[in-house]
Parts: C-alpha cells; sequence; structure tokens
C-alpha cells in the first residue's frame, strides 16, 4: 500500500468522522454486551468464591441436639479431608442499642479458621467486652457504641453470657450471611435482624453448640464435583458428631444417674433410720407403760410404808423394779433430705441425641446466590445475539453505501493501476480499525461497567466485599473474531461487487434509483386521501428495501430490548403477588415436630379453630418421567377444604378438581419441564424408594417450588400406611400481625419450623429493586441501539438524498418543512419498527424467560399492557430525539450542492 | 429603480487561513421583462452572482435589489420565504425528485406557494400534458428540464433563474429548452435570467452581462434580438 493511499484513507476517517464513529459504537455496543453480560456471573460466581476461600467459608456445620464438648473439635479435626474445625457458640438474644433500639441479634463466638471475617472497619476484639458487628446492617458510625443484653431476655439466657453489656470495636463480613437475610428465631417478631461476634471467653459455657469445619479441597462454586465431594465425606462426619453427641449424653445421663442413686441410697437410710426410731418408740412406749404401773403401784403403797408398816418383801420389790427401770431415752432427729434431692428427682435423662451435618447447601446466601447469579447468566445468553446482528446490519449498510459513494474513486485508483488488494485494503482498513477500537473499547467497558452495574444492584442483597474481575480469553477471542466478521467481512464482500466491475464503469456515475408506484397507489381510496408530501415519504420509505429492513428491524429491536427488559421485571415481581394473592392464599407455613392427629393444641390454645388451619402431609421425593426425574414435594391431602388455604387452577385461571385416588395434580413448571399433559402416568418414588404410580388430572399455577398434590387414598392405597402429618396452612385472623403470630407459633417446642408468605414476597420484592438497575441499564442499551442505528440511517439517508435536499431548500422548503419532509420517513419507520417489536419483543421476552431457569421459582411470563406502552412510547420518543439531533445536519446541507453534477 | 439591481457587491469566501474573491464591485440592473444572460468563463463569478440573486448565498459587501426589495438585507428565514414566493430556479442537472412524477414534482413546488398555477396546465404550456404521471427516469433529458421548468414556473415567481439550462443537453434539445424560456419571457413578461458560458447564445438576449474575474466586464443592450431557432453554436 502505497503512502498516499494510506494518508487518503486517514483522511477519508477524518472527513466522516460521523460514520466512522457510528461503526465504532455499534460495535462496541454489541462487543460490550455481550461481554460485559457473559463476564458478569462469572465474576460474580469469582467474587464469592474469593470470598469463601479467603474467609474459609465451612463445608459442614455440625449441630447435635445436645452440643458438643470442647474437647470433641479435636476428634472432629482427625477426620479425613478435614482441613479445620472450628467450635463455635451461636445463640439468639434480644439486645438493646445505644440509640434505644431493641432488635434481635444472632450472637457467635469469634472463630478463627473456618468462617473466619473480613474486617471492613476498626479491629478485632482485644478484651472479652468487646465485640464486631454486621457490617451489612450497620454503618460505621456505630464503632465505639455499646450493645446491651437486654433485660427481658430469659434468665438461662443471660446467665451463659459473662458480660451483659459489649463495646464495638469493628466491623465485618461473615461468609455465612453473604446475603441479606439473618435466619429465623423464635424470639421478638420471629426474624433475626443483624449478627454479631464475641470472644469465646464472653460466654460462661463449657460447651459449643456447633462445629464448623472446612475440608481439604476447593471446587468452582456450584460445581457437581463439589456436590460429589461433600456428599462422599458426609456420612463419616455425621456419624463422628453423633458418636461425639452419644458420649457426651451418656456422659451427663451417667451423672444423672450417679445422683439419682446417691438420693435413692440417701432414702433407704432415711428410711431405715425411720424405722429403727419406731422400734424404739414402742420400746419406750412399753417402758412408760410399765412405769405408770409400777408408779400406781407404788403410790398406793406408799401410805403404808409413810405409817411405818412393814410391807411384804414382793411388795417392796415394786419400789426396787422402779428403781431399776431405765431413764427414757431421748429419741434421735430424723433427717430430712435435702432440696437438691427433689431436684435431682425431678432431673430427665436426656433423650438419645440427634446430630446433623449441615452443608453449604443450607446456608441461604449460598443457595439464594446460585439462582439470583442465573438470571444474569439467562440474559446473557439471548440479548447479545440480538445487538450483534444488528451490529452488522449497521456495518452493511453504512460500508455499502461507503463503498458505492466512492465508486468513482475506486474506478480511479484501478485506472492508475493499483491492484484490487490495495484498494480493498483501504476500506478495509477503514471498517478494521473501526471495528478493532469499538471491539477493545466495547470490551473494555463492558466487562467492566456491566458486572460493576449488576453488582452494585446485587449489593442490595449481597455483601461479599468488592467485585473480582475475571478476564476471559475465550470471551475476547470470540468477541473480537465476530467485531471483525461483522466489519472487515461485510466491507470485503461490499468492495468485491465494485472491484469485479471495470474501471470506466465506476467512473460513470450509477443511475439514481428510480421512482416506482407503491401498492398503496392502486387503492385510490386511501392514497387520494394521503397529503402530497407524506405520498413522497411514503414512496421512498418502499423505495429502498435494505434501508426499510434495517431500519424496521434496528427499531424493533430496540422496542424488543424495551419490551424483554420491562417484562423480565414484570415476570419477577408478578411471581411472588400472583403466588401470594391468588395461588397460596394462607398466611404461613408451619412444620410440626410431631405428628398433628386432628387438632393442633398451640393454635387452638392461641384461638384458631379448625376452620382456620389446614394439616396434611408434605414429603420429599422424586417425580419420576419418561424424560427424566425429579425431586420435588407431595403434599398429601385428605381434606376438600384444602381450597381455602390453596387454589388448584390453571394457568388459564380454571378451578382443578381435588385429585381422586390414584390422580395427581402437578405444577405448571414440571408440566412443562418433563412435557406432561393431563391422563399422562407418572410415578412418585420415596426416599425409601418406595414407587406410588398416579395419573395426571391437573397441571397447576405454582410459581415457588415444585409441588405434586395427591389424595392421601393413594398413599395409603399403595404404601400400606398413611404418611406422617406434619405440616399446617395457618390463615391468620383479621387484623393479626403475621410476624407476630409467626413468632410466638416459633416459640413453642412442637414446632419446628414457620415460614411466613408475606415475608417470602417481601423478599421477591426486594430482588426487584435490584431488578429495576438491570431494567435501567437494558433501557439504557436499548436506547444506545435506537440512537446508532436511527443516526446512521438518517445519515445514510441525508448524504444519499443531498441534492434532493439541496434542491427543496432552493425551492423554499422552511426548515421545519424540509426537516418533516426528510424525517417523517423516518418517524413513520420508527412505529412500523416499534410495531414490529412488539411481538418480538413478547418472543425474546419468553425466549428470555425459558433461559433463566431458577430451580425453585417458576417465572411467570408475562409482560403488562403498560410495559407494551412504554416500550412502544419510549421507542419513539428516542427516534424523535435523534432526528431532532439531525437537524442541524440538515440545516447545514449547502443548497449550491443542487448546482453541482451527478457524481 | 430597475427591478433587479447589484450595488458594488462583493463576495469573499473563506477557506482555512485563505481568502478567496468571488466578487469584486459587482454592479448591473435588469428591467422587468426582460430576457438577460449572464456570460462568463466557468470561475468568472457568474455561478455566485446566480447564488445571491436566488437567495442561496448572502453578500460579503454592497447591495442587491429586487422588485424594490433589499435582498442582501434579509436573514436567513426571509431568504426562505423570498425563494419561496419570489424565484424560480431552473438547474442544470434539473434536480428533479426522483420518486416523484412530472406532474408531482411540479406540485412539490406549486403547493408552497401563495398563488401558484395549476400544475397540470403548466405542464401542458411546456408540452408535457401527456407525460405528466411518469417519473424522471422514464423521461428524456430534454423532458426532465421542461418538467424542471414547468416547477420553476408552477411557482409564478417574480424572477426565472436558469442555471446552464441546455449544459447537460444535446443540441436539438437544448435549443428547445432556450425557445421555451424565451417564449415564457415574451408571453408572459417574466424576467428571465440564464447563466451561461456559451457566448453564442447571448444574440437572443435583451440584455448581455459580461462577467470575468469577479467583476462585470461590460453590460450592454442587445440592438439586434436573434430568435432561437437561428442561433447556432
Amino acid at each position: 500500500m502505497s503512502k498516499r493511499l494510506l494518508q487518503s484513507t486517514l483522511r477519508e476517517i477524518r472527513n466522516s468522522l460521523g460514520r466512522y464513529i457510528a461503526i465504532m459504537a455499534i460495535i462496541a455496543i454489541g462487543v460490550g454486551f455481550f461481554a460485559g453480560l457473559k463476564n458478569t456471573q462469572p465474576d460474580m460466581l469469582a467474587t464469592i468464591k474469593h470470598f469463601y476461600e479467603k474467609t474459609n467459608f465451612h463445608d459442614y456445620r455440625l449441630v447435635s441436639t445436645i452440643g458438643f464438648d470442647k474437647e470433641s473439635v479435636d476428634a472432629i479435626a482427625q477426620l479425613p479431608e478435614c482441613n479445620a474445625a472450628c467450635g463455635s457458640i451461636v445463640l439468639d438474644a434480644l439486645v438493646t442499642l445505644e440509640e434505644g433500639r431493641g432488635i434481635v441479634m444472632k450472637v457467635h463466638s469469634l472463630t478463627e479458621t473456618v468462617d473466619a471475617l473480613e474486617l471492613v472497619a476498626g479491629r478485632y476484639p482485644q478484651n472479652p467486652n468487646e465485640c464486631v458487628l454486621d457490617s451489612y446492617v450497620f454503618s460505621d458510625e456505630m464503632l465505639g457504641q455499646t450493645i446491651v443484653l437486654a433485660e427481658n431476655n430469659e434468665e438461662e439466657l443471660l446467665e451463659k453470657f459473662v458480660y451483659d453489656s459489649f463495646t464495638v470495636v469493628g466491623m465485618v463480613t461473615s461468609p455465612v450471611y453473604i446475603q441479606y437475610e439473618r435466619g429465623n428465631t423464635p424470639l421478638g417478631r420471629g426474624v433475626v435482624d443483624a449478627y454479631m461476634l464475641i470472644p469465646e471467653d464472653a460466654f460462661d459455657m463449657d460447651y459449643y453448640t456447633e462445629i464448623d469445619v472446612k475440608l481439604n479441597q476447593n471446587f468452582e462454586l456450584y460445581d457437581d464435583a463439589y456436590k460429589n465431594y461433600v456428599d462422599e465425606y458426609e456420612e463419616t462426619y455425621k456419624s463422628a458428631a453423633l458418636t461425639l453427641a452419644q458420649e457426651r449424653t451418656d456422659r451427663f445421663n451417667d451423672e444423672i444417674r450417679e445422683a439419682k442413686q446417691e438420693v435413692e441410697d440417701a432414702r433407704t437410710q432415711i428410711e431405715d433410720a425411720k424405722a429403727q426410731i419406731e422400734e424404739a418408740k414402742k420400746q419406750i412406749e412399753e417402758l412408760e407403760k410399765t412405769r405408770a404401773e409400777l408408779e400406781e403401784a407404788a403410790a398406793k403403797l406408799q401410805p403404808y410404808l409413810d405409817m411405818g408398816y412393814p410391807l411384804p418383801p414382793e411388795q417392796m420389790a415394786v419400789f426396787t423394779a422402779l428403781e431399776q427401770l431405765p431413764e427414757t431415752p431421748e429419741l434421735p432427729e430424723i433427717p430430712e433430705l435435702p432440696e437438691e434431692a427433689k431436684e435431682v428427682d425431678e432431673l430427665e435423662y436426656f433423650e438419645e441425641p440427634q446430630a446433623y451435618v449441615l452443608g453449604r447447601d443450607t446456608n441461604i446466601g449460598y443457595v439464594c446466590f446460585e439462582s439470583d447469579s442465573g438470571i444474569v447468566d439467562g440474559i446473557a445468553n439471548v440479548f447479545p445475539i440480538f445487538f450483534f446482528a444488528v451490529a452488522a446490519l449497521v456495518c452493511v449498510t453504512t460500508m455499502n453505501r461507503m463503498v458505492e459513494e466512492q465508486r468513482t474513486q475506486i474506478g480511479v485508483l484501478k485506472a492508475l493501476g493499483y491492484g484490487d488488494g490495495a484498494i480493498l485494503f483501504k476500506y478495509l482498513f477503514y471498517a478494521g480499525s473501526a471495528a478493532l477500537i469499538g471491539c477493545v473499547g466495547g470490551y473494555c467497558l463492558g466487562t467492566w461497567m456491566f458486572p460493576k452495574a449488576i453488582w452494585y444492584a446485587y449489593g442490595m442483597m449481597y455483601n461479599a466485599g468488592p467485585l473480582v474481575f475475571v478476564f476471559s480469553w475465550k470471551l475476547a477471542v470470540i468477541s473480537l473474531v465476530v467485531a471483525m466478521l461483522c466489519s472487515m467481512g461485510i466491507t470485503f464482500l461490499s468492495c468485491r461487487v465494485q472491484l469485479t466491475e471495470r474501471a470506466a464503469m465506476l467512473m460513470r456515475p450509477k443511475a439514481p434509483k428510480a421512482g416506482k408506484r407503491i401498492f398503496l397507489e392502486y387503492i385510490p381510496f386511501l392514497w387520494n386521501h394521503i397529503g402530497f408530501l407524506k405520498k413522497v415519504s411514503f414512496r421512498n420509505i418502499f423505495r429502498y428495501k435494505r434501508r426499510f429492513f434495517m431500519m424496521v428491524l434496528g427499531i424493533s429491536g430496540c422496542t424488543a430490548l424495551l419490551i424483554a427488559g420491562f417484562g423480565i421485571k414484570d415476570s419477577i415481581a408478578g411471581v411472588a403477588n400472583m403466588q401470594y394473592d391468588r395461588v397460596a392464599i394462607y398466611d404461613m407455613g408451619i412444620t410440626t415436630k410431631d405428628e398433628v392427629e386432628n387438632e393442633f393444641p398451640l393454635l387452638q390454645e392461641m384461638g384458631y379453630t379448625r376452620d382456620d388451619y389446614f394439616v396434611f402431609a408434605e414429603n420429599s421425593m422424586d417425580l419420576v418421567t419418561e424424560e427424566g426425574s425429579k425431586s420435588l414435594y407431595v403434599a398429601t391431602l385428605t381434606e376438600d377444604k384444602f381450597d381455602q388455604f390453596y387454589s388448584l387452577h390453571t394457568l388459564k385461571q380454571e378451578p382443578i378438581a381435588f385429585p381422586k385416588k390414584g390422580e395427581a395434580v402437578v405444577n405448571c413448571r414440571m408440566a412443562e419441564q418433563f412435557h406432561l399433559s393431563v391422563g399422562d402416568q407418572v410415578i412418585l418414588r420415596t426416599d425409601a424408594l418406595q414407587e406410588i404410580p398416579v395419573t395426571i388430572s391437573g397441571i397447576n399455577e405454582n410459581f415457588v417450588y415444585n409441588y405434586v398434590y395427591i389424595a392421601e387414598e393413594t398413599y395409603v392405597d399403595t404404601l400400606g400406611k398413611a404418611p406422617q402429618r406434619k405440616n399446617i396452612y395457618l390463615k391468620a385472623h383479621e387484623g393479626e400481625d403475621v410476624r407476630e403470630v409467626s413468632a410466638s407459633i416459633l416459640e413453642s417446642e412442637d414446632v419446628a419450623t414457620v415460614s411466613v408468605n408475606e415475608e417470602t414476597r417481601e423478599r421477591i420484592n426486594t430482588m426487584m429493586v435490584s431488578m429495576n438497575i438491570i431494567v435501567y441499564i437494558v433501557i439504557a442499551c436499548a436506547a444506545a441501539l435506537a440512537f446508532v442505528v436511527l443516526y446512521n440511517l438518517t445519515n445514510i439517508n441525508i448524504t444519499e438524498r443531498i441534492r434532493e435536499i439541496a434542491t427543496i431548500k432552493v425551492l423554499g422548503f422552511f426548515q421545519r418543512e424540509t426537516c418533516a419532509y426528510v424525517f417523517r420517513e423516518n418517524l413513520i419507520l420508527a412505529v412500523i419498527g416499534a410495531f414490529v417489536g412488539l411481538p418480538l419483543g413478547k418472543l425474546l421476552h419468553a425466549f428470555i424467560m425459558a433461559n433463566i431457569r431458577v430451580d425453585l421459582i417458576t417465572f411467570a411470563v408475562y409482560v403488562k399492557p403498560i410495559s407494551y406502552i412504554f416500550a412502544f412510547l419510549f421507542t419513539v420518543v428516542f427516534a424523535a430525539l435523534v432526528n431532532f439531533s439531525m437537524g442541524g445536519k440538515l440545516d447545514r446541507v449547502n443548497m449550491t450542492e443542487s448546482l453541482k453534477s451527478v457524481d | 429603480m430597475s427591478f433587479v439591481s447589484f450595488e458594488h457587491v462583493g463576495k469573499t469566501y473563506h477557506t482555512g487561513e485563505v481568502d478567496i474573491k468571488a466578487l469584486n464591485d459587482v454592479n448591473f440592473s435588469v428591467e422587468q421583462g426582460e430576457f438577460c444572460i449572464i456570460v462568463g468563463a466557468s470561475g468568472a463569478g457568474k455561478t455566485t452572482i446566480l447564488n445571491i440573486l436566488g437567495g442561496m448565498d448572502t453578500v460579503s459587501e454592497g447591495k442587491v435589489f429586487l422588485d424594490g426589495n433589499e435582498i442582501s438585507s434579509y436573514k436567513k428565514k426571509q431568504l426562505t420565504g423570498y425563494r419561496r414566493y419570489d424565484v424560480g430556479f431552473v438547474f442544470q442537472f434539473y434536480n428533479l425528485v426522483q420518486n416523484l412524477t412530472a406532474k408531482e414534482n411540479v406540485e412539490l413546488a406549486a403547493q408552497i406557494c401563495k398563488n401558484p398555477l395549476p400544475a397540470e396546465e403548466v405542464l401542458k404550456e411546456v408540452g408535457l400534458s401527456e407525460r405528466m404521471n411518469n417519473f424522471p427516469s422514464q423521461l428524456s433529458g430534454g423532458e426532465q428540464q421542461r418538467v424542471a421548468i414547468a416547477r420553476a414556473l408552477a411557482k409564478n415567481p417574480k424572477i426565472l433563474l436558469c442555471d446552464e439550462p441546455t449544459g447537460a443537453l444535446d443540441y436539438v434539445t437544448g435549443k428547445a429548452v432556450l425557445k421555451l424560456l424565451q417564449d415564457t419571457c415574451r408571453k408572459k413578461g417574466k424576467t428571465v435570467i440564464v447563466i451561461t458560458h456559451n457566448q453564442a447564445l447571448t444574440a437572443m438576449a435583451d440584455r448581455i452581462i459580461t462577467v470575468k474575474s469577479g467583476t462585470i466586464t461590460d453590460m450592454r443592450k442587445n440592438a439586434s434580438i436573434v430568435d432561437v431557432e437561428d442561433i447556432d453554436w
């Protein structure tokens, strides 16, 4: 390539900077969107993984019903694959903040190796009466303040602490709480508000409530390899934990037994003593009796003696006997059993202990993060393709136009003897350099901005430190290849066509595109009623087919993106409201510890009647179909008043009959996933691998979790016994605070868990706030897309018609009229595009929603009508804005252009 | 006062650091109803004169009057109005809107005027009554130029400005177009100003203005007006 040709190319770029930048911008948007969104989930996962590894997040939490001896930790540390084991104490307590507010706090003991913390501000405690605090809930202003254990805590709980107040010295983030939820509690209004950590010495306890274990290996988050790894060792740890708990229980029970034995022995001694005393008492009575008789006799004889009568010796013997009688002995006190003995009597032996191994999959943050980050990936799979398609189209039109404009120049270059390669190079360089800059810029900006913005959005729910950026070579290479194909590949094709023509041909002007009648003109009724200038617009619209399609595609893409953006929000917001407004109409679900016969005494005591709650059995089973199986919940129902608590209806809102014997109702998500329809046969398989064959009698609307509903007869018929009824749906009375109700229910020993629907709804609504930011990003991108497409097309439109525009200006069209003349067709195209975008948006949205697979929640594929209207209006407004901003360009069209020859 | 008059008009173009003086102290006048030809070599400044007179460009110095109005003092919007109501323009390359039919091209201009002539009538006058509904691409060059003239006439302007109207046409067709312009001037009394580099055409004009290097070197009334048919070039 000659120096002058290069110079000409560089000047070309400078002179047509608008066009150059348009190519750059569209490639940057395409690449930025693709790489940015694609990188977001890996970045988010890397961030959490990094955080977990840095803080040594536990793989197992061992808990037992009796706690663990402090020595037990060493035993656990000896188990295979154990990297570190840490005993810790976790208690719920009511605390009072300096500002006077009372909240429920989860109080942990500080651990060093497992579940370490990240210090956000301040320092770690140096004295046992210092604490570090939840940095997600509290701001740094809390440093130096005092947290007081509330007096209304139970005495038993307060005794477990050495101090009754703690000074805040640091703010921390714990891997146990990466998400905003802090868990449930029987205290207060039922929800833990925050957590704090204090030194172990601050607890007046000689045992741990749990042992946290970190295994040797680290894996990718949510990887199957990790699941297999932790599954492999779970049994080992469980049995070890159980053994330790058993030993502890046995030791306690032995101690109790000894104490009881001692009391028993003491009691026997006391009984013996009592018997002896009784004996002695009898003897004493005898003695007293004899003494009385003798004294009586002596009393009778005494006067004779006094008078000096001699008495016979046998009578004198009375006196002797009296004198010889022993003194009445003092009886000893019977010792009473000490008070403590009663307590010992009341001591109950510890029940057989239970021990559990709770993996990461029981940590709310860990579990929710998988599904929440999955949403991003679902979006990332669809949107970028769209952007690339439009980018390619913009490049096609722009480069085609450019090559066409420069026919003559190409001809001259050919005539001067430049080879095809050199000429081609000029245009490839033009498009390629624009694309390269756009690609690099878009990649950098996209992979920085999108993850950052989305992570910021997730920051409202997650707290795990700053985002970790990962660089993916694969993604970078794909971006570059696609960008280059879109720009240079297309330029190459456009140039080929021109280069095959002979130089002489090229130097002759190409005939302007001929005017043509359009179909509308054959409908005189319509055509004759259209204003004259509008006729021009209509003809123009249909005159340039490629421009028409590109414009419609670009604009419809913009509308579709907006609809999808709004729709994602609608669908997710819709889930919570639809689920709790029309499906799960009960207030809270309660799981009891023991089987409930008919009435649940606790609820009766609280003033609820049998009409306010519904008792059933819920079991985890596998749904086995021809296309695979899936673990879900099976609700076994006995009564048909079920519909007052839970509405069984189809997606079309038609009621479904209560399942009869051998029938089952499955929720829509399962039906969709396994392509099930009414009348299909499926099998429900229990944990014990027993099978219940059922026929599907209905497919119901249900968005949260996956359920199958069967009648109890079905269960009894195949398995021979009824399932344990441990689940209750409760409807609180009108005007009651469901949270307070749930807190007081949770306080009962008979209740295992309570989940309040209102809380789930709020949780989803919190998620919506962060979804808003994603929606804003989508809107911004759609606007950028619309702008680039419209700008580019308008630009082409103006340069192609520059003589026409100059002419009408000479004819005396005012600026407003000139704008209307040129832009009317743009607006008409924008409106057509927006209309086409409506169904396209619906499809795109459905496609994205199908890609967003979150295990536990089924999203309603649903776009509100208002969202369609907004998307449509936004598009038209974008188009109008672009046209408005292009007005200046029209103004600058020089009228002397009209005098120039056609070139 | 003359119908058209240029008084000490100068025009300087600024391109970068170079000033190009396109017109320097141009003075001339044209009377109402005259057929005037401005002749000069390319680059002499005749197109600049036309641009200024047509309201497409402004003067750097001096004054321009048309029908008693000082158009050199007009602002942008007034200039547009001036082009709209007072001037009819015929271009060298016709500049028809490709996707409008002949009639529609005429209407395009007519519909923005106050007292337009009916498009069909004007097209009939230029001899195109048969081809009204054809698109420009279906017309020959001469026919296209006639449409352009019809478009200019339909506006019923005070003055008709023609920039090399025969430049893109062959000899015979060119003659026919000139004839049409001359007839328009004679029969309708329109003031017509034609710009050309062709000295031979001056024979048909009432007034001949010669431009050279940005100034008027000669302005004279044509004593022996020759009919178009009798001119050869």
